[in-house]
């Protein structure tokens, strides 16, 4: 094609205007935005008030703090995609039907953008360890399994269950056809993510299973393994210590187990956004234009 | 309105047959039945379609039209029998006789039972109901590399229209084999109604597809009809909107969804037997509830599921093939489909980039988004946020986000919407100037060193106006539109009242058409057809 300059915009220009109009519409809704900031600031400062007096001093508020951030990871991200597509589905039923538009390019686009948006909000949900240490003046764990920087695995941790929670909303978005419809699922969702995450109860046979299929799960076992709980004292030992504290396997405190939940962690992204991408293709299937 | 017999009906059906003599083309037309077999000189037989080739038999087969719809009828008694699109037609019980139906496109072939090794003296009819004014030719692919189909002079198959892009696709051929791809076009490549992604191995039969524009491949050339757009074009000009040719047609039986409990089902429309004439401005009327928004979906392909029936645009099946034609179509919904937070500008320059063929540079973009701004009046608010818009300031840039991409077909849900009388009369002159005026901004598609080389063949393809079909309430305009479909509601149920221009409208109802509505709601019987 030597010469000839093709006549349908090339994907990755299609992308690049996606981008832009995503970016648009993400940046001029400022209201959302506001919303969608301030959201990880108030669950840090939860997080510092309910659990952070006695986070990294012993197991259980540790894993209390672990389960505050998680499950705030999880709502974010979910809230910030449930309605991004769904939203625009008629503009994308006009545009995909008239050849105007890959979908491809479209998901591709919003999941660069949230995944932007939730890069930053992880980043101000982390805050709150800075937050335990300035309130509290707790020890903050400095080296990592991986990094020589315990930080950085927070934040790469949190980030992937905000982001595989956002990429979760967008699949929804992706298939449903209606901005209520979306709105009634997401509490279920959160609620099944908070009862299968074993923090709240014992997982065991077929709940450990569907425990398996949570993202709070794998979340709290990454948070869990980079605070080392098994290690810190359990806050019976403080007036007994002759009290053991068993460690839980779920907690490892090994790289491999940490890149292990990662990997499992970074599926949970790949998987909602192809199958996102694949349902937004019934969009031609609406019965009303 | 009933099926219509076959002497009313044109359907533009023909017979496109090769064989050694060359190509010749049968128009079916003109009688409901035609024997097809050999010439022989002696016995003084002479079939209505007739070939010298001795593998065809005296009687070989007939054409027959019965209520509209074309039939191949195998003679049992023949040689060496007949194949339909690569597949022998069965032998059917002494006595008895088994039509085959004939589709756009179909093959019929008379040869040897292998195909893989055809007779040289084999004969191909194809049956085609495409409305096109050309010449049936074929192009060898033997010691040919590889070639283009396309708009530039450099393509072997040059095509005007603009569908098609400078190079649109590319046929390859490789150890005998011939390999096709598109080259990145705006409105793809199809090969027997699925779009090529990547590359396509041809065989023999198959029929390429770029919008209403087919190839038949036959092993080691294709059959085409080159067309005349300058005759096309002078028809539509020399002609008055009735005697324009046929684009969009709808037999449309029922349509049938599920019904709100999802437990059975809901008719929709039934008997709406519709046909649009190219370049027209055609306005769709009727009483609440009688499927006016149904039946624009049906027409612009949007929806048609549940449909029984055919509509076609241009001779294709919209039912099959909508994804063939959707670059052609453009439709604007009802609902004001666009960024809150954008201003009429930013929304039509993102419509443009998307919807118009990559090669524009931003220059011509920019003139474009102008130009549209400046045909719906809206340079007063071009850089405000659509949602400060008024209502009919946001229709405007509904109908603009279609109008900036130049569509073929352009389909309006209730356009004249929220919009004050006078706003209404202006948006009604833009759509009837886009129909009836010869598309000036299409000149815009051909880059400038191209200009020179194709002036003849600019002065046709920018020349073609628009079809428009509008969904309408306010009737006072009317006689701004060539055509009147209305539809009425009766027992429930979408129907067809009437279809004519607004005089025979007039005529028909008794009433001017205002009133119609009145006569529609309460007598609707009398008028359904």
């Amino acid at each position: 094609m030597k010469g000839y300059a093709v006549n349908r915009i090339s994907f990755l220009r299609e992308l690049m205007l996606r981008i832009d109009e995503g970016w648009r519409v993400l940046r001029r809704e400022r209201r959302n935005l506001i919303i969608s900031l301030l959201f990880p600031v108030i669950a840090a400062a939860v997080t510092v008030w309910i659990a952070g007096e006695n986070m990294f001093v012993n197991c259980e508020s540790t894993k209390s703090a672990c389960f505050i951030l998680v499950c705030a990871a999880i709502w974010g991200g979910l809230f910030n995609s449930i309605q991004t597509v769904v939203k625009e589905r008629k503009m994308i039923k006009r545009d995909y039907v008239s050849g105007a538009m890959r979908i491809g390019c479209y998901t591709a686009s919003r999941a660069f953008l949230q995944l932007l948006l939730c890069a930053f909000q992880a980043a101000i949900l982390c805050m709150s360890f800075y937050g335990v240490k300035w309130a509290y003046e707790n020890e903050l764990p400095e080296m990592g399994l991986i990094f020589d920087d315990a930080m950085l695995e927070y934040y790469i941790t949190v980030f992937l269950v905000m982001y595989a929670a956002d990429a979760l909303g967008l699949m929804i978005s992706c298939f449903v056809r209606s901005e209520q419809l979306a709105s009634q699922l997401s509490p279920y969702i959160l609620i099944v993510q908070l009862l299968f995450s074993g923090v709240l109860f014992a997982m065991e046979g077929a709940a450990q299973s569907v425990s398996a299929l949570m993202l709070s799960r794998w979340g709290m076992e990454a948070l869990g393994s980079i605070s080392n709980l098994n290690e810190l004292p359990l806050r019976l030992q403080e007036e007994f210590p002759y009290i053991p504290h068993e460690a839980d396997e779920a907690f490892a405190y090994t790289a491999e187990h940490l890149w292990q939940v990662w990997l499992i962690l970074l599926v949970f992204v790949i998987v909602p956004l192809v199958a996102g991408n694949i349902l937004l293709h019934g969009v031609k299937k609406d019965s009303r234009g | 309105m009933e099926t219509q017999r076959f002497v009313m009906q044109n359907s533009g059906a023909s017979l496109v047959l090769l064989d050694n003599d060359g190509i010749r083309v049968c128009q079916l037309d003109i009688k409901a039945q035609w024997s097809i077999g050999r010439w022989d000189p002696i016995r003084a037989v002479t079939p209505d379609i007739s070939f010298t080739s001795p593998i065809v038999s005296r009687e070989h087969g007939w054409i027959s039209n019965v209520d509209g719809q074309w039939y191949y009828v195998d003679n049992p008694q023949n040689l060496n029998g007949t194949f339909h699109n690569g597949y022998k037609i069965p032998r059917p019980m002494a006595g008895q006789r088994r039509p085959v139906p004939l589709e756009n496109g179909d093959i019929l072939r008379i040869d040897n039972d292998d195909l893989d090794h055809v007779n040289r003296n084999g004969v191909l009819m194809l049956f085609t109901t495409a409305q096109v004014h050309g010449e049936w030719a074929t192009c060898s692919l033997q010691r040919v590399g590889s070639m283009y189909i396309g708009r530039d002079a450099s393509c072997r198959i040059r095509e005007e229209a603009l569908y098609f892009s400078a190079r649109h696709a590319k046929i390859k051929a490789v150890r005998g084999q011939y390999y096709l791809s598109d080259c990145g076009s705006m409105a793809g490549t199809y090969v027997n109604g699925q779009q090529v992604q990547g590359t396509h191995l041809l065989r023999e039969k198959d029929c390429i597809s770029i919008c209403d524009s087919n190839y038949f491949f036959l092993g080691d050339r294709l059959l085409y009809c080159q067309r005349d757009r300058e005759m096309e074009h002078q028809i539509l000009c020399e002609t008055t909107p009735s005697l324009r040719p046929v684009v969009l047609r709808a037999d449309i039986a029922t349509k049938r969804v599920k019904n709100n409990s999802g437990s059975g089902m809901k008719e929709l429309i039934r008997d709406i037997h519709i046909e649009i004439k190219e370049g027209t401005l055609v306005a769709l009327l009727g009483t609440a509830g009688a499927g006016k928004s149904t039946v624009m979906n049906c027409l612009n392909g949007m929806d048609l599921e549940g449909v029984q029936g055919a509509v076609t645009y241009r001779g294709v099946d919209l039912m099959k093939h909508f994804d063939q034609m959707s670059y052609l179509i453009g439709s604007v919904p009802q609902e004001k489909i666009f960024h809150e937070k954008f201003t009429p500008e930013e929304e039509f320059e993102l419509a443009a980039k998307t919807r118009l063929p990559a090669r524009l540079s931003r220059t011509e973009i920019r003139e474009r988004v102008d130009r549209t701004i400046e045909m719906l009046s809206l340079q007063g608010v071009r850089k405000n946020w659509n949602c400060k818009l008024s209502g009919g300031e946001k229709t405007r840039v509904n109908i603009g986000i279609e109008l900036v991409a130049d569509r073929e077909l352009l389909c309006l849900d209730e356009p004249d919407q929220g919009l004050s009388p006078n706003y209404k009369l202006e948006v009604f002159q833009i759509m009837q100037e886009l129909a009836h005026s010869r598309g000036k901004s299409v000149e815009e598609f051909m880059e400038e060193d191209e200009r020179m080389k194709v002036a003849a063949m600019r002065k046709v393809a920018s020349s073609q106006g628009k079809t428009i079909l509008s969904i309408i309430h306010d009737v006072s305009h009317i006689d701004m539109f060539d055509q009147v479909i209305m539809l009425a509601k009766v027992d429930g149920v979408g129907r067809l009242a009437f279809s004519g221009s607004p005089e025979e409208a007039r005529e028909y109802f008794g009433v001017d058409i205002k009133d119609a509505y009145a006569l529609l709601e309460r007598e609707p019987e009398r008028f359904v057809r």
